[in-house]
């Protein structure tokens, strides 16, 4: 069963309202075997209505969907082995906590025995194991939450599948919990997938994204490779925050590499051009990430640094403001041209500048996105 | 759950485990597959269809058959003339005036009531709530009955302005209901947005509070009509010689009148429809005039001191004129006078009252019984199933029994399955059982359709994520959760049943419920035994309504 | 234009207080955050001062003038709800020019000043929109129109949890714009701005105010909170943290010399310094660590006396190999889990300490080295300069585990 992915789409689309809304366009996509996978994108973009599809609670308009090579269509969600975490908890609260979790059990007849050694087994996992007797009402939003995975995992079902499972708790217990989170998955072998709209959450816990927008797939992998790769200016700018500017090709290099002048009398800054994809005068927008941006005072002694400088692309920018916000301290520049980027360094960043300071700035060329002008390029940097 | 099991046990493999479906899930899973959910949704249908819509038809296909007698009966009688004709407009013109009066004072009390008990914090709040739902406690024909007494004192004679008085102690408890369920859904958050923004106490209410509540009292209005126009027992204690529409009915049929009977019948029956569909469809357009602002008046109008003059005048004509005169009949026990009457008389008038407490329990019980058993399914069909169009026509004719007045929907069912009509029931037990599973087969449903809807559809899904399938999921997630939906829609059935007064003179026979031996010894003067009958029947549904709040205090809890 | 004071402040709901005893102060023109997790009573808080829910007792001042009894529509501030609380029965004109017209100002002017607010905000266009009409984001963006028609007189802008109902994505772009429309020339708002993110504070705020369970932790600066944390919850709640319980060491041989001055006059350690002074711990590692604690408690905590260290993930450092020799505040460890998450790489680090495992979380700006050479399983050293390791008195087991347990 190895060979097989463990959940496959091919060729989904779903469609609401007698044809007039199409909420999954088209998706196909696999998640193999112990795999932690992200549905990540805006809301309304079809990643639930895709994670329901998975589960059983919706049936697919058109395509395939198969768990261990296995076509699931027309069976109900009550016969599919798999775990589902709800965002809104959906904890039995007529029940007590042991209740809620021995009752996926109940559902598949197990002997008592396996039951009693399964339920401890979940609570313990998740850490409410002295409260199994208690009534849900005791718990914040965070034990409920708790509880509801325990429920999903205690039956034994190898698949996981969570609707914005952190999407309903406070910031910080969500930035905390999701590390708890991935490692229960890990620990148990799951393959897991989870929905979301956040893609600090994504990156931070996913093994696998799938980025999604209006009912489509736009790309997958893992999070390094999108991040290092992104194929559009909306996976881009969806995933990490990165400065965009416009400009047009100024001249090609023999070693897939391309010379960009900004707009407006912007920098010039070279940059890959993969497979020599662009040719001259091509209208383009380059785009590199906030914390690919570094700073040094005008009198900085480059030759001192052993560092290898020749890829790197500097250009002026004077200092607005800047900000300290912790983990993390920002810059925020505004360019020859009127253009404005952001850089972000970690917070024990020495520096001494100061405000309407000139500075030079630098962005190493293979950190540099080259994407063609879009048509719209409003609604490609837009997040929704 | 023994969690000392856990030192004993081994660790058991799963290839170990017995996978064998307890008898409960397996029976569940068999009743699970479609086609015996669709054949309970049909056999529900077809009950709503004879319980309520068929005597509906009947009437009206009974008027179109008989036109000609009809036409001669009630227009062109060789002795009367047209006589009928103008009896049946005076009695409608009067029910109308009385039901609009009526219903326009209730609303300016209730108006400042339902504010203080849903935007005040203050002592004794629970105690005014109480006393406020309280006159919906008292059968009407007790209630009738009080109110004569009361009155009375001052000199007010059975007539017109009784009736109007009565009236206005009867459907105030339900206007006030409506508006403070509306008031309270009315989001504060914008009346506090609308305050931050500078406006006052009475630009906010004008403004904000008025249009959001629109659609919701002019719903309860309307109903709230339409219960004023089909009161009966009450307003044959209180009306003397004046006819109202509903006793003119009851006078058809006591003089077996039946064209008559059905026609006048037939036309409460159509305004009542009417008004009621009138309500889905029309009330988005009335507007208030929300843009205008009067700062200095309107800031006049807020000050405090104006405002506890309201507040005082609208609690005082609470007391004297509803709950007092509700109540009155309970200082009323004159204890030697009754013991002669009602034990020591030799025409046996407690044997009377014994059978009839026996027969109102009864027939509330069995009420209760049948409308749980075709309630539940079919409060799932309305909020559960997607047949689009179907599912509002069901919604709307559902409240068909409370909008109808209750002599006229008795009377059609009295043609559709007495000795006139299918022949298969005479007046009696069952017929009466029969006209009170009509009436209050709303009040089961509507409740459960409450909970329904405000239950949570994802805990069902959780559930069968969890395996279970749709009976399971019914029965240990959907039940639970909507049990105190429907021990609210048994204690309101039961209580229905139990002051249920106009359809049970229609239909009754010889038999005898508690309310209508009220209006039985009222017209034959026998005061004191009619004041005992009545306290116990108060006593019985004030226990019934105080359940009722517990049960809906612990829902709201949770 | 206007200072707030609140002093004193207590709401008690039936048995559960909510606000304990609060007194704050907000300057004039300053953008102060009030941070804390749902329920801790920021809500009841700003809804005190905005005058729609009396305090039981304490009093609220609007430049030394006690407007405790005043009614709300006499304060004249604007005050944006949670979940925007747009008037559904009237359009978007209606609902931002409601102000205008409550206070029977003269019509025209209020519309011009409605036409632009909306262009501030990019709305133009859409003044016949219905609030049901609208998305998440513009919704905020008329709220926003609506509460800035009503503070003329105070400039006092109030914000609950304005962005809190947005995408994850959209709040990010919206809270830049939120402080620049805030400091804008034209505006100079004093804003009072209720958040459960602290990202979101650390972003917006001149001073936050840390509250839960309806007490205020600590008032201060981002800098203050973050490097000077009064107590667990604060440094907590902040960012990732690592804790180690130990003692104090308060006999110090001369020859430990292990207070250099830090290697670089940096403005960071410049900052701490003022307030904090060294101290000697043992947490059960091979050697004796230093780090800071607040110069208040250095005199309270003696020899032997419990103490908890807090570090936190973004401060420790880790080097491939055994470097314990080289460094103080040192373990030697291996990489038990990695994960790269974009701006950062997260190590989870399994350290032996008094022979217990223990898991030591770091984070560290991701490069494209790391991702090649700290894989799973590396030998490593972890360490953290003593400036950024913070010391307070053990608040007990139980107290811990209120903070950092979840449920």
């Amino acid at each position: 069963m190895i060979n097989v992915p463990t959940i496959e789409l091919k060729n989904v689309s779903k469609t609401f309202d007698e044809g007039k809304v199409l909420a999954v366009d088209n998706v196909s996509l696999k998640i193999e075997d112990g795999e932690y996978a992200f549905l990540l994108g805006p809301s309304g973009c079809g990643k639930t209505t895709t994670l329901r599809i998975i589960a059983g609670l919706e049936e697919p308009t058109e395509g395939k969907v198969l768990i261990d090579g296995k076509d699931v269509r027309g069976i109900p969600p009550e016969d599919r082995d798999m775990g589902f975490v709800f965002q809104h908890f959906e904890i039995f609260e007529h029940l007590t906590v042991w209740e809620n979790v021995t009752f996926g059990l109940e559902m598949r007849g197990y002997s008592e025995e396996y039951i009693i050694q399964q339920a401890e087994k979940a609570l313990k996992i998740v850490g409410l194991l002295e409260k199994a007797n208690e009534y849900p009402s005791i718990f914040g939003n965070p034990g409920l939450q708790k509880l509801g995975i325990a429920r999903a995992i205690a039956t034994g079902a190898k698949i996981l599948i969570m609707d914005e499972p952190l999407g309903s708790l406070d910031p910080k217990v969500s930035r905390v919990f999701r590390h708890e989170l991935r490692n229960i998955v890990k620990d148990l072998k799951l393959t897991a997938i989870h929905v979301t709209h956040n893609q600090e959450e994504a990156m931070a816990i996913a093994d696998k994204i799938i980025i999604m927008r209006a009912g489509k797939i736009l790309q997958v992998g893992t999070p390094y490779e999108l991040y290092e790769n992104p194929n559009s200016i909306f996976v881009a700018n969806f995933l990490g925050e990165t400065n965009f500017l416009q400009g047009f090709v100024l001249k090609l290099f023999d070693d897939e590499t391309m010379r960009v002048w900004i707009r407006l009398g912007g920098p010039k800054l070279n940059c890959r051009n993969v497979r020599n994809r662009f040719i001259l005068d091509d209208n383009v927008v380059i785009a590199f990430r906030f914390e690919d941006v570094y700073l040094f005072p005008l009198d900085y002694d480059f030759e001192k640094s052993p560092y290898d400088w020749s890829k790197m692309q500097f250009f002026r920018a004077i200092l607005e403001s800047s900000r300290f916000i912790g983990d993390t301290k920002r810059f925020y520049l505004i360019l020859d041209n009127g253009d404005r980027c952001v850089s972000v360094k970690p917070g024990s960043f020495e520096e001494n500048f100061k405000l309407g300071e000139e500075l030079i700035v630098a962005v190493h060329q293979d950190d540099i996105h080259v994407f063609k002008m879009p048509k719209n390029l409003i609604y490609e940097l837009s997040l929704t | 759950m023994n969690l000392t099991k856990k030192e004993e046990i081994l660790q058991v493999e799963e290839s170990e485990v017995k996978k064998q479906l307890p008898l409960s899930l397996r029976i569940d899973r068999f009743f699970s597959k479609p086609v015996y959910r669709k054949s309970l949704d049909a056999i529900t249908i077809i009950f709503f269809i004879l319980v309520i819509i068929g005597p509906i038809i009947n009437i009206f296909s009974t008027i179109f058959l008989n036109i000609p007698k009809i036409y001669h009966d009630v227009f062109n009688d060789e002795l009367l003339g047209n006589l009928q004709w103008l009896n049946i407009l005076r009695g409608l013109g009067t029910s109308f005036s009385i039901a609009t009066i009526a219903v326009i004072f209730d609303l300016l009390i209730a108006f400042p009531t339902a504010i203080i008990l849903t935007r005040y914090e203050f002592k004794g709040k629970k105690i005014l709530d109480a006393l406020v739902d309280l006159p919906m406690a008292v059968p009407t024909s007790a209630l009738g009955f009080s109110v004569l007494l009361f009155w009375g004192i001052f000199g007010i004679e059975p007539g017109y302005f009784l009736i109007i008085l009565g009236h206005i102690v009867f459907t105030f408890p339900y206007i006030v209901r409506n508006m403070k369920i509306v008031l309270e859904k009315t989001a504060v958050l914008y009346e506090d947005a609308a305050r931050t923004l500078g406006a006052p106490g009475f630009t906010v209410f004008r403004t904000i509070t008025l249009p959001l509540m629109k659609e919701g009292i002019i719903a309860g209005s309307i109903l709230a009509f339409t219960r004023s126009l089909g009161e009966t027992g009450a307003t044959i204690i209180m009306s003397g010689l004046v006819e109202t529409a509903p006793i003119l009915i009851v006078g058809f049929r006591r003089q077996l009148q039946l064209p008559s009977a059905s026609l006048l019948a037939g036309i409460l029956i159509a305004i009542s429809i009417t008004l009621l569909f009138s309500i889905k469809f029309f009330t988005r357009r009335v507007g208030f005039p929300a843009k205008k602002v009067f700062p200095k008046l309107e800031r006049f109008l807020s000050h405090k001191y104006l405002r506890i003059t309201r507040d005082s005048l609208a609690f005082t004509l609470l007391i004297v004129i509803i709950i007092i005169p509700s109540f009155f009949i309970v200082s009323q026990i004159e204890g030697q006078k009754l013991s002669q009457e009602l034990f020591l008389a030799n025409d046996y008038k407690w044997a009377y009252l014994y059978v009839s407490l026996i027969n109102s329990i009864q027939i509330g019980f069995l009420a209760v019984v049948i409308n749980l058993i075709f309630g539940i399914p079919f409060a799932f069909i309305i909020t559960k199933r997607k047949w689009g169009k179907i599912i509002t026509i069901l919604d709307t004719i559902l409240d068909v029994p409370i909008a109808i007045p209750s002599a006229a929907l008795g009377f059609a069912i009295f043609l559709f399955w007495g000795p006139a009509g299918l022949g298969l029931f005479e007046p009696g037990f069952f017929m009466i059982l029969f006209v009170h599973v009509t009436f209050s087969f709303p009040y089961m449903v509507r409740p459960i359709i409450g909970v329904l809807e405000s239950s949570n559809v994802g805990v069902e899904e959780a559930a069968r994520t969890l395996g279970a399938s749709n009976l399971t999921v019914f029965r240990k997630i959907t039940l639970p959760n909507i049990k105190q939906g429907i021990i609210a829609g048994c204690i309101m059935v039961f209580t229905r049943s139990l002051g249920e007064t106009g359809a049970t003179i229609v239909v009754m026979g010889n038999v005898r419920t508690i309310p209508v031996l009220i209006v039985d010894w009222v017209e034959a003067n026998n005061f004191p035994s009619a004041v005992f009958a009545s306290i116990l029947v108060i006593i019985f549904s004030a226990i019934l309504i105080f359940l009722l709040r517990t049960v809906s205090k612990n829902a709201r809890k949770r | 234009m206007v200072n707030i004071r609140l002093e004193n402040i207590t709401k008690k709901y039936g048995k559960t207080t909510v606000l304990d005893n609060v007194s704050l102060e907000i300057k004039d023109k300053e953008y102060l955050i009030i941070l804390g997790p749902t329920g801790a009573g920021k809500t009841t808080l700003l809804k005190i001062i905005a005058g729609l829910i009396k305090p039981d007792s304490g009093k609220v001042y609007f430049d030394e003038r006690d407007v405790t009894k005043l009614s709300p529509s006499e304060r004249n501030i604007g005050f944006m709800f949670e979940n925007y609380a747009l008037f559904p029965h009237m359009n978007i004109f209606d609902n931002i020019a409601y102000s205008g017209r409550v206070h029977d100002r003269d019509p025209k002017k209020t519309a011009t000043l409605v036409q632009q607010v909306l262009m501030m905000t990019l709305l133009t266009g859409r003044n016949n929109a219905y609030p049901d009409e609208l998305s998440g984001g513009m919704k905020q963006r008329v709220a926003l129109c609506r509460a800035l028609m009503n503070l003329e007189q105070t400039k006092l802008l109030i914000l609950d949890e304005p962005l809190k109902a947005l995408d994850a994505g959209l709040r990010m772009s919206l809270r830049r714009e939120l402080l620049l429309m805030a400091k804008s020339e034209y505006l100079q708002l004093t804003v009072i701005h209720v958040t459960n993110d602290e990202k979101e504070a650390m972003m917006l705020a001149d001073r936050i105010a840390i509250i839960n369970k309806g007490k205020i932790n600590q008032v201060g600066t981002p800098y203050e909170i973050y490097f000077h944390p009064v107590n667990l919850f604060v440094a907590f709640f902040m960012s990732e943290i690592n804790y180690f319980e130990g003692r104090c060491i308060k006999d110090i041989k001369p020859e430990w010399n292990i207070f250099k001055e830090p290697r670089k006059a940096n403005q960071l350690f410049l900052r701490i310094h003022k307030n904090s002074m060294p101290m000697l711990i043992d947490i059960g590692a091979e050697n004796r660590f230093a780090a800071y604690v607040r110069k208040e408690l250095h005199e309270q905590i003696k020899h032997g006396d419990k103490i908890l260290l807090i570090v936190r993930a973004n401060h420790f450092k880790i080097r491939l190999g055994n470097r314990l020799k080289e460094k103080n505040n040192s373990f030697l460890g291996k990489i038990f889990r990695r994960k790269f998450m974009g701006v950062f790489y997260r190590f989870e680090v399994k350290v032996k300490i008094k022979d217990q495992e223990k898991l030591i979380i770091i984070t560290i700006p991701a490069t494209r080295e790391i991702h090649k050479t700290f894989l799973e399983n590396s030998e490593v050293t972890v360490y953290f300069p003593k400036e950024l390791g913070i010391i307070f008195k053990h608040p007990g087991l139980d107290k811990i585990n209120e903070v950092l347990k979840l449920e």
